[in-house]
């Protein structure tokens, strides 16, 4: 079953509700490429706080939607990484690379905010 | 669970009869035994009286389950049961002891008398009730250890929670002044109340002040790294504060990078520093996003 | 007497969620902190991984082991894959076949408080880790 894919004015909301294989996961990548091609799309938010694991391959995948969303134009920031997900990353020595995090939706979008005036000021 | 061999089976059976008939004089020795041990006294003061009885029927049901049916199932948990209980009450090991001495050196003369012409029955069940009795006490101690051992860990997990407090200073700003020594159990627990509480309390800013840790080697900067990576991901950044010129020192000699640790000297320096991120103008403000 | 171990067969991606579910329940029969929980689910995730991208199959059996007073989470991995020639190498982080980061045995180790890998090119790999509840 596909992700659903919110839109909120020009910013994707991307709810990650459980574990995802590796096909969903190519799928995902491939309908949030298309979705930002459609409409000017300059930000995207992935809320994983559903997840109760966040390990080596999940990390990749999200870098990954990251990086590619940023050469079609969109930032991107991850939200919602749980305490003990946050902990068991880091022990694990995950860092999401340059990614941007945020704590959950809120903080997410205002970043973009910032982001895009950061960009417009520059 | 301990493993149980059950004693001689007519051992058994004969201190069983033996017991039985002078139930009710052995009852109000060990009531009158109880009496005089302060801990005992108070629990049995405490109890009403219908519960003392039927915790004798009982008492008397599960031994002779064991002793004349062979099942000795009930009476073991029965041992669990009170060992737990001393534990919980906080009744010294010594007292719970000694009752069971006196118990076991009341019933030895009424065995001799019992059966002093058959020297062989009379040995059967000496050493039974010997056997039972040490059985059954190193079943009490061993849960009475495990219980003990567990209302300790709580005590020691309750003093660290009051030791490691996390508070709110500002509405988006949380502060830890960590105190003592910071070992690896304590770093853990210590990282993930400062991580929940960032959840909690939505936090932006995290000021962490080690002035009061005894001993900053690489072991807790390593864990403070690991902190502040943690608090990173959940979109909060880090100060580290108190930390002095000389620890700075050590670290870098030991290979630490302490830049990494966004150290500002003093606690009230690091405050304001989280303040003016908070209002979005921090040091790092020119990578920082500006505020909106 | 409540189940002190379990077997979860890997063949399917959906299996490694079935395998960190497992460990949770074993784990938290031993008194570990939600942290800690999440810690060897995570490991489990990297291990059973593998398991997935290179044997294809195999399993993980998870079992509550003693010593004395102590009590522990053991997880042993095993399967028949094509096995590591050079297991220094596959330890060191950044280590991979597949094109990917390769973090994951070098990261479940330090996830864990012992881990052992044997393994043996043609003959499968088993991977053995514990983790210690306080």
């Amino acid at each position: 079953m596909p992700i659903p894919i919110l839109q909120l004015r020009d910013t994707l909301i991307v709810t990650i509700q459980s574990e995802l294989t590796d096909a969903e996961l190519s799928q995902l990548r491939q309908d949030i490429a298309a979705r930002i091609g459609k409409r000017a799309v300059r930000g995207l938010v992935i809320d994983v706080s559903a997840l109760d694991v966040l390990d080596s391959f999940a990390s990749r995948t999200l870098v990954g939607i990251a990086k590619v969303s940023k050469l079609r134009g969109a930032h991107s920031v991850i939200v919602g990484i749980q305490p003990d997900v946050a902990y068991a990353m880091v022990q694990l020595g995950l860092t999401l690379e340059g990614t941007d995090t945020a704590l959950d939706l809120d903080e997410g979008m205002e970043l973009l905010e910032q982001r895009k005036q950061a960009r417009r000021g520059s | 669970m301990r493993p149980f061999t059950p004693p001689d089976p007519k051992g058994m059976r004969d201190y069983f009869d033996v017991y039985e008939r002078h139930e009710p004089q052995m009852n109000e020795h060990l009531m009158a035994v109880c009496s005089r041990i302060p801990s005992l006294a108070q629990v049995i003061k405490a109890m009403p009286k219908e519960q003392l009885e039927a915790q004798r029927k009982a008492g008397l049901q599960t031994l002779r389950a064991g002793c004349v049916d062979g099942n000795w199932g009930p009476l073991l948990e029965q041992q669990k049961v009170q060992g737990a209980m001393y534990a919980n009450m906080n009744i010294p090991f010594g007292d719970w002891y000694e009752l069971i001495s006196a118990f076991e050196k009341v019933m030895i003369p009424h065995l001799v008398t019992a059966y002093a012409k058959e020297p062989e029955r009379l040995s059967r069940s000496l050493t039974a009730l010997s056997d039972y009795i040490d059985q059954g006490m190193g079943f009490i101690a061993e849960e009475y250890l495990k219980v003990k051992e567990r209302i300790i860990n709580q005590q020691a997990e309750a003093i660290q929670e009051l030791s490691t407090p996390v508070l709110q200073v500002g509405e988006r700003l949380l502060l830890i002044p960590l105190i003592g020594v910071l070992d690896t159990h304590r770093a853990r627990s210590l990282t993930e109340s400062l991580l929940r509480a960032v959840r909690d309390y939505r936090a932006k800013v995290v000021v962490i002040d080690i002035t009061g840790v005894a001993a900053v080697d690489s072991k807790v900067a390593n864990h403070l790294f690991q902190t502040v990576s943690a608090a990173k991901l959940m979109g909060a950044q880090s100060i580290i504060t108190g930390l002095s010129a000389e620890v700075a020192n050590s670290l870098v000699v030991l290979g630490v990078d302490v830049n990494r640790l966004n150290a500002v000297g003093d606690l009230q320096g690091g405050l304001e520093e989280a303040n003016r991120i908070l209002a979005g103008r921090g040091a790092n403000a020119h990578t920082d996003p500006p505020a909106p | 007497m409540e189940a002190e171990s379990a077997v979860v067969a890997i063949r399917h991606e959906s299996d490694i969620v079935a395998a960190r579910r497992e460990s949770r329940t074993l784990g938290s029969k031993l008194g570990f902190t939600s942290g800690e929980l999440t810690v060897i689910a995570t490991a489990i995730s990297e291990i059973a991984r593998n398991i997935v991208v290179y044997a294809k199959t195999g399993e993980i059996h998870l079992e509550i082991v003693m010593d004395g007073q102590r009590r522990a989470l053991q997880v042993i991995a095993k399967d028949q894959g094509p096995g590591i020639a050079d297991i220094t190498r596959a330890m060191t982080d950044g280590f991979s076949t597949a094109g990917g980061l390769g973090l994951g045995l070098p990261g479940a180790k330090r996830l864990m408080d012992e881990f052992e890998i044997h393994s043996e090119p043609g003959r499968g790999t088993t991977v053995t880790m514990k983790k210690w509840a306080r």
